[in-house]
């Protein structure tokens, strides 16, 4: 029953973030959604990694070898990177935030200089 | 049954607080919103068995990300027009 | 257009909710059930072993003589993914600072406000200040025990580099480091690329067999060689081979560069004065 919730706890952050990159017009907004997107893949990677009744891959003070189960290493090696470089990406949008707010005086993106419209 | 009533609460606070955060019309409200997901997403890794990832997402998630956010808000405009 | 992509994101929607009923279930029993069965296969038994991850769990240990298994694959086995983490980070600290550094003239800087220690500006009270002061130490000091302690216990260099750039938030908060910035930045973008460098020297090191090879495990046991007998034990700080020198140039290079980016955008963020 735990797992059901987590997945869709990762489903529902996807969706919250996808949904507000392609329809909010303030750009901060943009960026906070996309973080939300990041930190639910991150979820999905950490909760395909576990095994229920484990513990922490690490061997200091461990319980006895013949009861130890652990949860799989190798995604929280990955994921320990997308953290990072989450938000160094995170940051330079920021910066690129704020100098289309010098060039424009406004954060709204359809008055952005430039944009032509499609429709 | 103890651990999964807890993943249930904590992944509903999980969604409510990513919901307000892209719903404030102040953006320092959703900054707070947002770092408040962040911090329980911390202790749903720390359940889920990864303190390693766990402690990764409490140092940047919750601290330094929503730094430059307010002073990225302060170079531009705080509420959202 | 909205329409279009209103449709397409509620087919992105409900493709996932379809993926994750197939997913295969978290109550399946745990992992490959014997394999921790035998403890007398050699670190070299690839032949016996079901996934990556069960050869991991059991020869990570005695081959690489840390006992966390996550740093020894962040560092050792997928060594080249942190070398390509470290230089993504280190090219956003570059751009960050260089696109910032137009924000500003060079003239207001270094005496922008020449108080002494002892006197407050008008807006940071008295208890942030002394409460920075008896905080940061603990915070350094907490971040320095992560980083040693990378292969023993949960942290490494990416946690112990982030705690302690939250220290450096601590201190733009109050209001600690508001003069002689540049000098700043000059002295953190040195010790940044020392970071690096320490780690790309590291790996060509061992070049006799391959990039970032761990040639310091189980070998010599006054330079981090000692050798770690399989299962659970109360952890050797002498062991761990070329994992604790990777561990620190990494969080010496996370520190200095995520301290560089918070200090630029103070820096430029503290001259305007209206807020709305």
């Amino acid at each position: 029953m735990t797992d059901f919730f987590l997945y869709v706890t990762v489903v529902l952050l996807v969706f919250f973030g996808l949904s507000a990159v392609l329809f909010k017009r303030n750009l901060i907004k943009i960026v906070i959604a996309l973080n939300i997107l990041e930190a639910g893949v991150n979820l999905f990677f950490i909760v395909l990694a576990y095994r229920p009744e484990g513990t922490a891959p690490i061997f200091t003070l461990a319980p006895e070898l013949e009861k130890l189960r652990m949860v799989l290493p190798t995604p929280q090696a990955l994921i320990l990177t997308n953290i990072v470089i989450g938000f160094a990406t995170t940051a330079l949008m920021l910066v690129f935030a704020v100098f289309i707010y010098r060039n424009n005086g406004t954060l709204d993106i359809r008055n952005l200089k430039g944009v032509e419209d499609h429709d | 049954m103890i651990s999964s009533v807890l993943f249930i609460i904590l992944s509903a606070v999980i969604i409510l607080t990513a919901m307000l955060s892209l719903y404030f019309r102040d953006l320092l409200a959703s900054i707070v919103s947002y770092a408040v997901m962040s911090l329980v997403l911390t202790v749903v890794y720390f359940h889920l068995d990864a303190p390693d990832v766990a402690i990764a997402e409490a140092g940047i998630g919750a601290a330094l990300t929503i730094s430059i956010f307010v002073l990225t808000i302060k170079l531009t405009r705080r509420r959202e027009e | 257009m909205k329409l279009a992509s209103f449709l397409s994101l509620v087919l992105i929607t409900g493709f996932l909710f379809v993926a994750i009923n197939k997913l295969h279930p978290v109550g399946a029993p745990l992992g490959n059930p014997d394999v921790l069965k035998d403890r007398s296969s050699a670190a070299t038994d690839i032949i016996n072993v079901n996934t990556m991850d069960d050869y991991y769990l059991r020869n990570s240990q005695t081959e690489t003589g840390s006992n966390n298994v996550v740093s020894s694959i962040v560092f050792d086995y997928r060594g080249f993914d942190t070398l390509g983490e470290a230089t993504v980070l280190f090219l956003v600290v570059t751009s960050i600072s260089m696109l910032l550094s137009l924000l500003y003239k060079r003239e207001d800087v270094d005496d922008y406000e020449f108080r002494k220690p002892n006197e407050f500006p008008g807006d940071v009270s008295r208890i942030i200040s002394y409460g920075s002061y008896l905080l940061y130490p603990l915070i350094i000091t907490f971040g320095v025990y992560l980083v040693i302690h990378g292969h023993l216990s949960p942290g490494g260099g990416f946690q112990g580099g982030a705690v302690m750039a939250s220290g450096t938030a601590l201190l733009l908060v109050s209001a600690l480091i508001t003069r002689h910035v540049h000098r700043t930045r000059r002295i953190f973008s040195f010790f940044e690329s020392l970071g690096l460098t320490i780690f790309i020297s590291m790996g060509f090191a061992g070049i006799g067999t391959t990039f970032l090879y761990n040639f310091l495990a189980n070998g010599s046991l006054t330079l981090f060689g000692r050798a770690i007998p399989f299962g659970p034990n109360p952890g050797f700080l002498n062991s761990g081979g070329v994992l604790p020198v990777l561990s620190f140039a990494i969080g010496v290079e996370v520190f200095f560069g995520l301290s560089i980016i918070l200090v630029t955008l103070f820096h430029v963020a503290r001259h305007r004065k209206d807020m709305e």
